[in-house]
């Protein structure tokens, strides 16, 4: 072992702080070293020297008083203590609120914000709402838009119901009325009857009508030129 | 030997029980127990000041510097999960603290010099006469102090935790979070630098 090798050692031979097999081997290197024994023996002597700087001692009503500011702050007791240090270290906010004693009564902050927000289960659609201010807005917009179109179709099925009535009512009239012009009825072919409706200088309105009344066809023709 | 390792055995059967004790007091600290957290203070509080004591130089500072501590252990109990004994997560904070709170009040002295120099003629001592062992006391406590304001912070911190009763190398290495070599090697380092710097004062 060179002193190099023992330099690293030799605080920890000072202290009795090294392995049997290191120590033994560092105690070999010192006999055949002086100036090794001499750091040693300085170590020593400071560590000494250091030992020697006594504290003073700390009267009991300081320690009182930490202790009642220590209890004030687990209790939430008045204002929290504004720290000077903030030691990084893990398990320690780096830059630690002066808040949140541990198992305070009144919780001063964190409650309020806690009871302030919603349970989340009682508003399934309030992602779409959230940061708006009037949560009604969607629920008053989307009825309108989603009721219109149904309002103007019901609008134009019932006025088409109507006509389509109107008009079967009217082709019933029509065809209870056919009876009536029976009389005008001009040839027969087969079952189909053709019966003069109107007519005038030109022209010649021919309905062709089965024996059930069914309304076969209706011709119109030049008159004067019946074939 | 054997005794010597005898002694060691018991010494470590001793701190495993203060070790129990001190885990029962944090979970009950947890649930906000006031008198757990008196009994901690009361356990602990002695060896938090030498160590703060021994970093800031200052009894109303290391005081100051304790309260901080244990502070800064109730806003954080939630947190410890007793991965190491309570007493090194302890020391650790009070050696951070003191750290931090010893270049909060440089800063602080740095910037109201000015000041107080500009308004206050320079004291010229204690108006009192003093005793001479006393005084040689106070002149080597001085020194003290002024030689570990100029050891680095690293050095000294494992310097001060090490002056701790009880306190070995590898308890010094669990609070700092460095391996026990490094720790040496710091140790030693502050001891030399300590012996240049007290050179006129003990020879």
């Amino acid at each position: 072992m060179d002193c190099d090798e023992a330099k690293t050692m030799l605080a920890g031979y000072a202290d009795g702080e090294l392995s049997s097999l290191e120590n033994d081997a560092l105690a070999a290197h010192m006999e055949q070293c002086g100036r090794c024994r001499q750091i040693v023996h300085d170590q020593q002597r400071m560590q000494h020297v250091f030992d020697s700087y006594q504290v003073p001692p700390v009267e009991e009503k300081d320690w009182s008083d930490i202790g009642n500011v220590l209890k004030a702050e687990l209790e939430g007791k008045g204002e929290p203590v504004e720290l000077k240090t903030r030691p990084r270290i893990d398990g320690l906010d780096p830059t630690p609120e002066p808040v949140a004693p541990v198992a305070s009564e009144e919780a001063p902050r964190p409650v309020p914000i806690v009871r302030q927000v919603p349970a989340p289960t009682a508003r399934p659609q309030a992602a779409p709402a959230a940061g708006r201010p009037p949560a009604v807005v969607p629920i008053k917009v989307r009825p309108r838009t989603a009721r219109q179109p149904l309002r103007w179709m019901a609008h134009v099925a019932g006025a088409a119901a109507a006509c389509l009535v109107m008009t079967l009512g009217l082709a019933a009239l029509w065809t209870q009325a056919a009876p009536p012009l029976a009389p005008n009825t001009l040839a027969r072919q087969g079952d189909v009857a053709i019966i003069e409706l109107a007519t005038d200088a030109d022209y010649s309105v021919l309905l062709y009508a089965g024996d059930a009344d069914d309304v076969v066809g209706i011709w119109v023709e030049p008159d004067g030129s019946n074939g | 030997m054997s005794e010597a390792s005898g002694q060691d055995g018991l010494a470590d059967e001793a701190a495993a029980q203060e070790a129990e004790r001190d885990a029962v007091l944090v979970e009950r600290l947890k649930e906000g127990d006031a008198k757990a957290l008196d009994q901690l203070y009361r356990r602990h509080r002695g060896a938090a000041y030498g160590i703060a004591f021994r970093l800031v130089g200052s009894r109303e500072d290391a005081l100051d510097v304790v309260q901080e501590s244990f502070i800064h252990v109730m806003r954080g109990i939630q947190a410890f999960r007793g991965q190491s004994s309570f007493r090194t997560w302890l020391y650790r904070i009070v050696t951070h603290a003191g750290l931090d709170y010893r270049r909060w009040r440089s800063h602080r002295r740095a910037e109201s010099l000015d000041a107080e120099t500009a308004l206050e003629p320079a004291a010229d001592g204690p108006s009192h006469p003093t005793p001479p062992e006393e005084a040689s006391e106070r002149d080597l406590r001085r020194a003290i102090d002024e030689a570990l304001a100029n050891i680095s912070e690293k050095n000294r911190a494992a310097l001060v935790l090490y002056a701790l009763e009880g306190m070995s190398y590898k308890e010094v290495a669990e609070v700092l979070g460095i391996s026990v070599g490094t720790v040496m090697s710091r140790i030693f380092n502050a001891r030399m630098r300590l012996r240049e710097l007290l050179a006129t004062e003990i020879g």
